[in-house]
């Protein structure tokens, strides 16, 4: 009886040991459960923000290599041009495009029909020649996103540049090299001083070279007169304009930036073109126009 | 009499052996909680810093390349107007 009830007496004891055992495991785990409770709670109050660098990861690979980026971005820009003027050919739409161009410089007048451009939100293509002293006329060209193309280095009409192919090329390479070491643009248009007409019989040997020097030229459809008295005695530069842009959706016109009758009338010209739907673009040898 | 505090005792054993494993089961679901919360927030930090870093070649190459860039994003929005005209 008495060993029975030592038994029993040692099975409570072991009992409240259990139990014993088990409160303080209960008790450190409540405990451990507050603890990562607050911790979770700290944690979902930190900020977990998302980072999306695949925008910057673009950016940075246009941006290393941005000279690839440039040229890619300008023959994008010139092919869909040159669609717009296919779309123009084939009459799909009303929109019709004005070439500004102006010869023979820079001048001193350059730079107010620069301004002229800038106001009216416009970029055209200057034919320029060689000229010591005026670096900033050509770098503001570049600058303002205007096309800086090549009208020989001399322009010399009557002094020889018509002699032969090679005295033409001649000029038109030392212009580019100029130009180059200047701006650090190379030209890829050329304009025939006088117009490729003056050429005469050497015009197809000098086409033939300017295109394996990856050169392309272009005349013009449409002036404004100025390049010479004897037009403007006709009539005024305003009327030439008139005259030699009607029914035309593709215009190339020409002027020169030594003219102040054409730099008087170039606001007049520019509103005139804006309201028979005309868009003034840069040219570039993409272009129908540059042959 | 003494039987009854051991049938007593052990029914306490149970519960407290009940409410410990229920409490042991949720201290696995918060430990499984806080893990991925820490490593939720390790990424974001880590992205944080490659953000931070890639953000800070962009600007250098910006700065280097400034006036290219200039004429880069001027084209874009040339182009932007020639493509207006052909949609």
């Amino acid at each position: 009886m008495e060993q029975r009830s030592s038994k029993i007496f040692k099975l409570v004891f072991l009992e409240i040991w259990i139990i014993a055992i088990i409160v303080v495991l209960f008790i450190i785990t409540l405990t451990d459960n507050q603890n990562i409770k607050g911790d979770i709670d700290k944690l979902k109050q930190a900020s977990v923000d998302t980072y999306n660098y695949s925008e910057i990861d673009e950016q940075i690979k246009i941006y290393s290599d941005i000279e690839t980026s440039l040229k890619n971005r300008y023959d994008e820009y010139y092919t869909n041009i040159a669609t717009l003027e296919q779309k123009i050919m084939n009459k799909e739409t009303d929109v019709k495009i004005a070439y500004l161009t102006f010869d023979d410089g820079p001048y001193d007048l350059t730079y107010k029909v620069l301004d002229k451009l800038k106001e009216n939100n416009i970029r055209a293509t200057f034919f320029v020649i060689g000229k010591n002293g005026v670096d900033d006329r050509y770098k503001r060209i570049v600058e303002e996103g205007h096309t800086l193309a090549n009208h020989t280095y001399s322009h010399g009409l009557g002094k020889g540049l018509y002699n032969s192919v090679d005295s033409f090329m001649t000029q038109v390479k030392k212009l580019e090299e100029y130009l180059y070491n200047l701006t650090g643009y190379t030209t890829t248009l050329v304009r025939f001083p006088g117009g490729s007409p003056t050429a005469g019989k050497l015009k197809d040997g000098i086409v033939e070279q300017l295109h394996a020097n990856g050169y392309k030229y272009v005349d013009w459809t449409s002036e404004t007169g100025d390049g010479s008295d004897l037009k403007l005695k006709q009539k005024g530069t305003y009327q030439w304009f008139l005259d030699t842009t009607q029914n035309q959706n593709i215009i190339v016109l020409l002027m020169h930036d030594y003219n102040a009758s054409t730099y008087n009338d170039l606001q007049k010209i520019i509103d005139n073109l804006k309201s028979r739907n005309f868009i003034f673009l840069p040219l570039h040898n993409k272009s129908i126009m540059a042959k | 009499m003494k039987k009854g505090y051991v049938i007593i005792l052990t029914i306490l054993i149970i519960v407290a052996a009940v409410l410990f494993g229920k409490e042991k089961i949720e201290n696995n679901n918060l430990n499984k909680e806080l893990s991925n919360l820490k490593s939720q927030v390790d990424e974001s930090n880590q992205n944080k810093e490659t953000y931070l870093k890639k953000q800070q070649e962009l600007d250098k190459i910006k700065e280097e390349n400034k006036e290219k860039i200039e004429r880069y994003n001027e084209v874009e929005e040339w182009n932007k107007e020639v493509v207006k005209y052909l949609n």
